[in-house]
């Protein structure tokens, strides 16, 4: 590197997070004149970046002999990975004498089982059933489905498209993908699967996530229960077997529950109360209203709906009831618009449910229109901007994105609940203070109602 | 997941993920630290998917990310700025041209780093193995090894250096310059 060594010292002050804001300042003049330190503070970052992923790739690699296409007994296969630890030591002069006792990162925790049709996103790769996996160790999976069994008894069904960093011989972390857990040993007893936006600890039994790109996690309970934790100091919420939650990411985490109702004009779900007159949004205190932002509402000549209906304290009376049903029509790009709520002023939100039904009494087929399927946005107390004008720009913070397709894993029309619920709210605290909400509708849903809860 | 949409995020994941290594090291050169850096390469990635369907051809997908991340750590460093100081705009902006300018030699770089890591003496080796490792903390690592923390920090400093020149030189030698 052609900088002096105070200029360097000045980057990794700043890069070690221990640059004072006149070091910092220094710096940024310097940089903005010098083109080679401004090339040299490149090269440095870059080396710091990659330095954690590429020694674990070393580490890989080192060990790779440890790769065998048998499947040893745990006891074999940690004998022989101390052995390797020990020549690896040995071989490269690693440790003097005083440090001896300081194991070096190369512990086993985990090996491949059952492999099934893999195609690694490393051509180069090669991968076993009864190769050995070390703690950092990353697998990025394209396709196929790889089993991984921990020390501690934990299995994990990864499937491709995947990533999966291992943690520790009892924890591990899905970056991209979907993982299927079964944490059902007493060693096992706390398996933790982290993800983008939360991390999910297995009390016993079964549960899979999945990982979108964008971080919006999934959880799907199969057996017994799973602890979740949005962040870290809030309160882990309890997910039961047959309960499936999102989270989404970002600091504010919120989760989205959906379920499926009696199919009554009742409106009655597991966990999720019925439509409700004692939210703040409800018509009959005259907070709140609702207006088709973009769009066309569906009429007839004999009836219109009126979107107010969404904040009247109940959902529809009949199964397939357009007229007692919000619904926006498709237009010629496919786009379905969306609905404003305008909450008078900006409240704290503590959590919001929405409601729809929709099953043709004759055919069966017919109930596509139960589909929740939205992206929803909060605005605080600024002047409402022009919703022609890109959400993104104009300061709509998202709150949540709702697929209840994607949630019932719909694959044909007798996996969709006719009658549905979904339930948003925050791990701890408020989603948020807003005072518009914004629904951008992604399908031919008939919303029944929608329930803002918060400051009264 | 349909086998549409199965197929568009299998093609997603193989163009990020060849395009990851590099774009963390640009997107670590515009931000003050690795976890930021891991932060605004979680945003990337959202946009990168969520604009996905707009790319026209995936022979410009690296293109492309670069700009998104650019644009993400530009944003990144707005909301920060609020508390801590950080790079001008205006510096940003030169960094995130100079590092756009240099991105083919990325990936070049990072097997230069393979080899040149195993240049490194032993000790130097296993020092940046276990400071690099998920989770360590360095005030505690140099308590463990019964260094100060400053003289830990100097060291891994020396050692980056070394590698960084390292990697010029071998990246010389494979273009015949040297």
């Amino acid at each position: 590197m052609k900088s002096s060594s105070e200029e360097l010292e000045l980057i990794r002050l700043y890069l070690d997070s221990q640059a004072t804001t006149e070091q910092i300042q220094l710096l940024e003049q310097k940089m903005l004149n010098d083109n080679q330190l401004r090339k040299d503070f490149l090269a440095y970052a870059r080396v710091d970046a990659a330095l954690p992923y590429t020694l674990n790739n070393k580490q890989n690699e080192n060990l790779e002999i440890n790769q065998k296409s048998i499947f040893f007994h745990w006891s074999s296969w940690v004998s022989i990975a101390a052995v390797l630890v020990f020549l690896f030591t040995v071989n490269t002069g690693l440790f003097n004498s005083t440090s001896t006792s300081k194991k070096p990162n190369l512990q086993t925790i985990a090996q491949f089982g059952k492999l099934e049709n893999c195609r690694w996103m490393d051509p180069n790769q090669h991968v076993s059933t009864g190769g050995t996996l070390q703690a950092n160790d990353r697998i990025e999976l394209s396709s196929g489905s790889a089993d991984i069994h921990f020390k501690t008894g934990a299995i994990i069904q990864l499937n491709g498209p995947a990533i999966i960093e291992l943690n520790t011989a009892n924890s591990a972390f899905l970056t991209l993908g979907r993982a299927a857990v079964i944490a059902d040993t007493e060693d096992s007893q706390g398996f933790s699967l982290k993800t983008p936006s939360s991390t999910f600890v297995d009390l016993g039994t079964a549960f899979t996530a999945a990982v979108a790109p964008d971080g919006l996690s999934r959880l799907d309970v199969t057996q017994g229960e799973v602890n979740l934790i949005a962040e870290h100091g809030h309160t882990p919420r309890l997910i039961k077997a047959g309960e499936t939650m999102f989270v989404e990411p970002g600091k504010q985490k919120i989760l989205t529950r959906m379920e499926s109702g009696d199919e009554s004009k009742s409106f009655i779900f597991p966990t999720i109360q019925p439509p409700s007159h004692n939210d703040y949004a409800d018509a009959s205190r005259g907070n709140a209203k609702v207006i088709v932002g973009k769009g066309i509402l569906r009429k007839q000549s004999n009836w219109e709906v009126n979107p107010l209906s969404l904040l009247d304290g109940k959902g529809q009376s009949e199964p397939d009831s357009p007229q007692e049903s919000v619904f926006l029509e498709k237009d010629n790009k496919g786009k379905f618009g969306n609905l404003l709520i305008d909450l008078g002023k900006a409240i704290n939100i503590d959590k919001i449910n929405s409601y729809s039904w929709h099953q043709h009494q004759l055919i069966k087929k017919a109930n596509n229109r139960a589909t929740q399927k939205f992206t929803i946005y909060g605005l605080g107390n600024e002047e409402l901007p022009d919703l022609s004008i890109s959400l993104s720009n104009t300061g709509w913070k998202r709150i949540a994105r709702v697929n209840s397709d994607s949630f019932f894993d719909v694959k044909d029309y007798i996996d969709r609940p006719a009658q549905q619920a979904c339930s948003i709210f925050a791990s701890k605290g408020k989603i948020g203070y807003f005072r518009y909400l914004l629904i951008e509708v992604h399908g031919p849903t008939f919303f029944g109602e929608i329930d803002v809860f918060g400051d009264q | 997941m349909n086998p549409q949409e199965k197929e568009k995020h299998d093609q997603f994941l193989r163009l990020y993920v060849e395009t990851e290594s590099s774009l963390r090291g640009f997107v670590r050169s515009l931000v003050p630290t690795l976890e930021d850096a891991k932060e605004v390469m979680q945003g990337t990635a959202a946009v990168l998917w969520r604009k996905f369907d707009q790319l026209d051809s995936p022979k410009n997908f690296r293109r492309w990310a670069f700009g998104v991340a650019r644009f993400e750590a530009l944003s990144y460093r707005r909301d920060k700025a609020r508390d801590r100081h950080v790079f001008s705009e205006e510096l940003v902006i030169k960094l995130a041209k100079d590092a756009e300018d240099e991105s083919d030699h990325f990936d070049l770089e990072e097997k230069a780093l393979e080899k040149c890591i195993s240049k490194l003496p032993g000790k130097q080796r296993i020092l940046i193995q276990e400071a690099y490792s998920q989770g360590t903390r360095i005030d505690k690592m140099a308590e463990r090894i019964g260094r100060t923390p400053m003289s830990l920090y100097k060291a891994l400093h020396r050692i980056r250096i070394a590698l960084a020149d390292c990697i010029k030189a071998d990246l010389k030698k494979q273009e015949g310059l040297v």
